[in-house]
């Protein structure tokens, strides 16, 4: 086996030339081969795992043999072409059945095939009956044509990566184009209800959200988007925004543990009176309020946590705390 | 968010901008802070003026590394404070902590110039 056979397989598998139908430009190079060199037999050859299979054969009939009666895996083993003047003079190929049996090989020249990674695929290669050898001129031509089957197989290599590329490119295009069809779905949507939304006497909105810091700017965008609707001081849009972050932030970091995969459930209410009610429920164990520090106090100041509640009691007007800790409700009252 | 740097003699300016919030800006700071501090890079200004949010997880953020710089000596300075970062430091007691300035020039000048004088 050749000391890098799990790449080198690797490699032959990219080409995605196993098993396909003969090709015109690889079968030219073994009539050609077979003319030139003036032998009965000319195979192009690629060595997979267990078989090696024939892109290309002249006078063979068969389109692939068993690996372990196969000339080719010794000669993509060795650099340069491998020349077996006589099969049966020859350790590795005398007891091999299509030596000592039908179709009788004697003679062998295989030229690997290289790939631009340096990886042996295969081989073109000529066969006899008889036992015999080639002039310098002959291996010259083989070793020519052996160049033209490697670069066939390099263009189709190319071809190959550059469909893959083409589909991967009109795939990222399709995804590309029904994003943008999503998008403008859903800005049509939104334009039709913030039309509405000066009208509307009470607006009430219950979301579940994943508890994912990434959704927190969705949801403080929109109640920004009603409160500005209806009139709210910038002021006071703000304050509810810096609320709410602090409060969806603090579910998901300590009621849900920064878990992505638990959800939070968010109510907004807004009624004729002109008050928000928000309330943030997630679904972790709850907890004290009145055990949180207070972090005014001069051994808490230069701490980098425990603001978020003190926060958002000092920008809504009315902070609560229900069903253990789980739940946190606030509202604040239009200027 | 993302964050430039810039120096000005021994000071470092890093312009934040985005949001400077829970699991957004707040390890970035924290990173290249730290960085900062390593090579004893200690007088950092940062300029929260294209900050378009902030919370307590940035101020906080804000706060850990005011206390490391100046456990090596330097400080933290803030620049051009937004309305929102204002009135998240104003709740939080936190202006009379760090020194905030509207001019660039005044922020780097205050390293060299004691505090009052």
């Amino acid at each position: 086996m050749p000391p890098d056979e799990a790449a080198r397989l690797a490699a032959l598998r990219q080409y995605r030339i196993l098993d396909t139908e003969p090709e015109r430009n690889f079968d030219d190079l073994a009539l050609l081969a077979s003319q030139i060199c003036g032998t009965p037999m000319a195979l192009i050859t690629l060595v997979d795992a267990s078989r090696q299979w024939f892109k290309s054969r002249v006078g063979v009939e068969f389109i692939e043999t068993s690996r372990a009666i196969s000339f080719c895996t010794h000669a993509i083993e060795q650099a340069g072409i491998m020349i077996v003047p006589d099969a049966r003079e020859d350790a590795r190929l005398r007891d091999n059945p299509q030596v000592t049996g039908a179709p009788y090989i004697r003679f062998y020249a295989g030229a690997p095939l290289v790939t631009r990674d340096g990886h042996a695929l295969g081989t073109l290669c000529v066969l006899d009956r008889e036992a015999r050898t080639l002039t310098a001129e002959q291996i010259q031509a083989l070793d020519a044509l052996r160049r033209q089957a490697e670069a066939q197989l390099e263009l189709r290599r190319n071809l190959v990566e550059l469909q893959q590329a083409l589909t991967a490119r009109d795939r990222a295009e399709a995804e590309q184009a029904a994003l943008i069809e999503q998008l403008r779905a859903a800005y049509a949507d939104l334009r039709r209800l913030s039309a509405l939304m000066p009208f509307c006497s009470t607006c009430q909105f219950t979301m579940t959200i994943p508890a994912d810091p990434a959704a927190i700017p969705a949801l403080t965008d929109g109640v920004v988007q009603v409160l500005q609707d209806k009139g709210w001081a910038e002021d006071d849009v703000m304050a509810v925004e810096l609320a709410m972050q602090e409060a969806v932030a603090n579910a998901i970091r300590h009621g849900c543990r920064g878990d992505r995969s638990k959800q939070l459930e968010c109510a907004i209410t807004l009624d004729g009176s002109g008050e928000v009610v928000i309330t943030v429920r997630d679904p972790g164990p709850g907890f004290d309020p009145s055990a949180v520090a207070n972090p005014l106090d001069p051994a808490n100041v230069l701490k980098p946590s425990g603001r978020g509640i003190f926060l958002i009691t000092g920008l809504m007007d009315d902070v609560r705390f229900t069903d253990g800790g789980r739940a946190l409700q606030m509202r604040k009252k239009k200027a | 968010m993302t964050l430039a740097e810039r120096r000005v003699g021994d000071v470092t300016l890093l312009e934040l901008a985005g949001r400077l919030v829970y699991n957004e800006g707040d390890v970035l700071l924290r990173a290249r802070i730290n960085d900062l501090l390593a090579q004893d890079r200690v007088k950092i200004v940062v300029d929260l003026e294209r900050v378009t949010a902030i919370d307590s997880c940035g101020v906080g953020e804000l706060v850990a590394r005011l206390v490391s710089a100046r456990q090596k000596g330097g400080n933290v300075k803030l620049l051009h404070l937004s309305r929102r970062s204002h009135r998240v430091m104003e709740i939080s007691k936190l202006l009379d902590v760090f020194e905030a300035f509207d001019s660039e020039r005044a922020a780097v000048d205050s390293f060299s110039t004691p505090r009052g004088a």
